[in-house]
């Protein structure tokens, strides 16, 4: 490994380690979200397997579902999100306390938040849909979003916070981000359980990939 | 009656029987079996010490990713065997009883989960192979073309006693970074699979270790339960003809060394195009996209990767399902096209 690699690699390490703290600048997150680094990719993947054997949900069967990609699409469908896309020196999760809580329970919507606009400062599972445990509290009056949009569902407040280039505000909601996840994890599982009797047939592995199939409850 | 008069009656009967297919018969091996502990029914001492060791070790020499292949084929079609296996994947460790049965020429499988939500798989396959060469891979009387395991080089490392058994222990390398390493133990005497690893970049994802194995009290299958919900009955696999479809949908970027393993359409109607690389598999499934909410996610559990995506110019979504990396699994759904 060359020098120079070493200095990218620590670079995103440092930039990595950042974002798990809630301290990384938008510009890190940026990077690190759109990297094409397979490496990269890993460390951020093995990073959910441990934090989700850690919160035990695997439970459900499954170690890992990241869901970024389903809540960029959905916030990209937002039309009053899109509208008010916002520079990128949007000072994204530079605040610690709530946003680390945040990362450790939600991480991969805030990711997916952070991905998605540049407009989001966090995102947040709010039973009583209030904004008031969100770190980076809006300072200008909140402009709520109509949430009749069918992918995030009626239950989840989106909020624009702030005018022009002023950071925004995700919420979702508990039952949301649960029918999200349920609808997406007994998905993988129905894929991956054809997929099983296509592998019995393809290759030499005997039960194994019957073993393979999540439990799925 | 003499001999060659009664094969010639057998042969007549199976060419009856079977059109397009040739039965393989399949003698059972018996095998000592000194140190294996019966699982289920209960030890009986005397049976043990008069048992007789016919076998020390497997015939062949395993020296390629075939032969290794051909040895394990061999064994799942002609040794009867109860096991007990565990699953680690995902930092969690599942437990599963496993009763492999060979009668009247039908591999009969029996899966049971033991921990967690009830759920039995059961198997049951004959053992046919096609008169022109292309059976299936994982159907036993399997015709493993060397072409399809060109990815990756095999190295025999040591032996091992694993679930109390002499293991020897295989190291299967890929030689490109698009797939996952494995180190196979295999048993010395009869050639059963003992324990798979799974590794990307030396890190262990999977593990399917046999704890105990009963070759001896074998020939017996399990209780299947009577309760359709706990139960997956495995389609019997048709060995000559794996394709359903003529596919609308072509995938233009795959790892070296994978080829068609046919195509199929799923019980909701999706196209599915399967490939293999002889060691794994992988499933591209063709999605209509009506009645799904929020589409996109990978989901990862042990070696099998989701990678769900959209396919822009139509309203498909794609879903690659496989054990690959994620990056691999990607890199496929996107050169995924209508043709």
């Amino acid at each position: 490994m060359s020098s120079t690699d070493q200095t990218a690699e620590q670079k995103i390490n440092e930039s990595l380690s950042a974002m798990l703290d809630g301290e990384a600048s938008d510009m890190e997150v940026r990077r690190i979200l759109k990297s094409e680094d397979a490496e990269l990719a890993k460390r951020w993947q093995r990073y959910q397997l441990a934090s989700a054997a850690i919160r035990k949900e695997a439970d459900s069967g499954f170690g890992s579902i990241d869901l970024s990609a389903a809540i960029s699409e959905a916030i990209d469908n937002e039309p009053e999100l899109s509208a008010n896309t916002v520079d990128a020196d949007v000072d994204t999760v530079k605040s610690k306390g709530k946003i680390v809580n945040l990362w450790s329970n939600i991480g991969r919507f805030a990711v997916a938040a952070s991905v998605a606009g540049a407009v989001v400062v966090g995102v947040q599972f709010s039973p009583n849909d209030t904004a008031t445990n969100i770190a980076t509290a809006p300072e200008t009056p909140v402009a709520p979003v109509s949430s009749g949009q069918p992918d995030l569902g009626v239950d989840t407040t989106v909020r624009v916070v702030g005018q022009e280039s002023k950071p925004a505000q995700i919420i979702l909601n508990e039952e949301t981000k649960k029918r999200v996840q349920e609808g997406l994890e007994q998905e993988a599982q129905r894929l991956i359980r054809e997929h099983a009797e296509n592998a019995a047939q393809n290759t030499q592995n005997g039960v194994t990939p019957f073993v393979r199939v999540p439990d799925g409850e | 009656m003499p001999k060659h008069l009664l094969l010639t009656l057998i042969l007549l009967f199976i060419a009856v029987n079977s059109y397009g297919e040739q039965t393989a018969l399949v003698e059972k091996k018996h095998l000592s079996n000194d140190s294996a502990r019966p699982l289920i029914k209960p030890v009986n001492e005397s049976t043990l010490t008069t048992q007789s060791k016919l076998n020390s070790s497997i015939p062949v020499a395993i020296d390629s990713l075939a032969s290794l292949f051909k040895v394990m084929a061999e064994a799942n079609r002609s040794i009867d065997f109860h096991s007990l296996m565990t699953y680690e994947a995902n930092g969690f460790i599942t437990t599963y009883r496993l009763a492999h049965n060979i009668k009247d020429n039908v591999v009969e499988e029996q899966l049971i989960f033991m921990d967690g939500p009830r759920r039995q798989v059961v198997r049951r396959q004959k053992l046919n192979a096609c008169l022109n060469g292309e059976t299936r891979w994982g159907l036993w009387p399997t015709n493993p073309s060397d072409n399809t395991l060109t990815a990756y080089t095999l190295k025999s490392s040591k032996s091992e006693r694993i679930a109390d058994r002499e293991a020897i222990v295989f190291e299967i390398l890929p030689k490109d970074n698009l797939r996952y390493a494995y180190q196979y133990s295999i048993d010395k005497e009869t050639g059963l699979l003992l324990r798979a690893v799974t590794y990307h970049d030396s890190v262990i994802i999977e593990r399917l270790q046999t704890v105990a194995i009963d070759l001896l009290y074998a020939d017996t299958a399990l209780d299947i339960t009577d309760e359709p919900d706990y139960l997956w009955r495995v389609p019997e696999a048709e060995p000559c003809h794996t394709q359903q479809f003529e596919p609308a949908w072509k995938v233009s970027w795959l790892p070296e060394g994978f080829v068609s393993g046919g195509n199929r359409i799923t019980t909701q109607g999706e196209q599915v195009l399967m490939f293999t690389d002889g060691l794994v598999s992988i499933s591209v499934f063709i999605i209509g996209r009506s009645n799904n909410k929020l589409k996109k996610a990978t989901a990862q559990h042990g070696a099998t990767v989701v990678v769900i995506s959209s396919e822009p110019s139509s309203d498909k979504s794609i879903a690659i399902v496989g054990e690959v990396p994620i990056e691999t699994a990607r890199r496929i759904a996107v050169s995924v096209k209508p043709i």
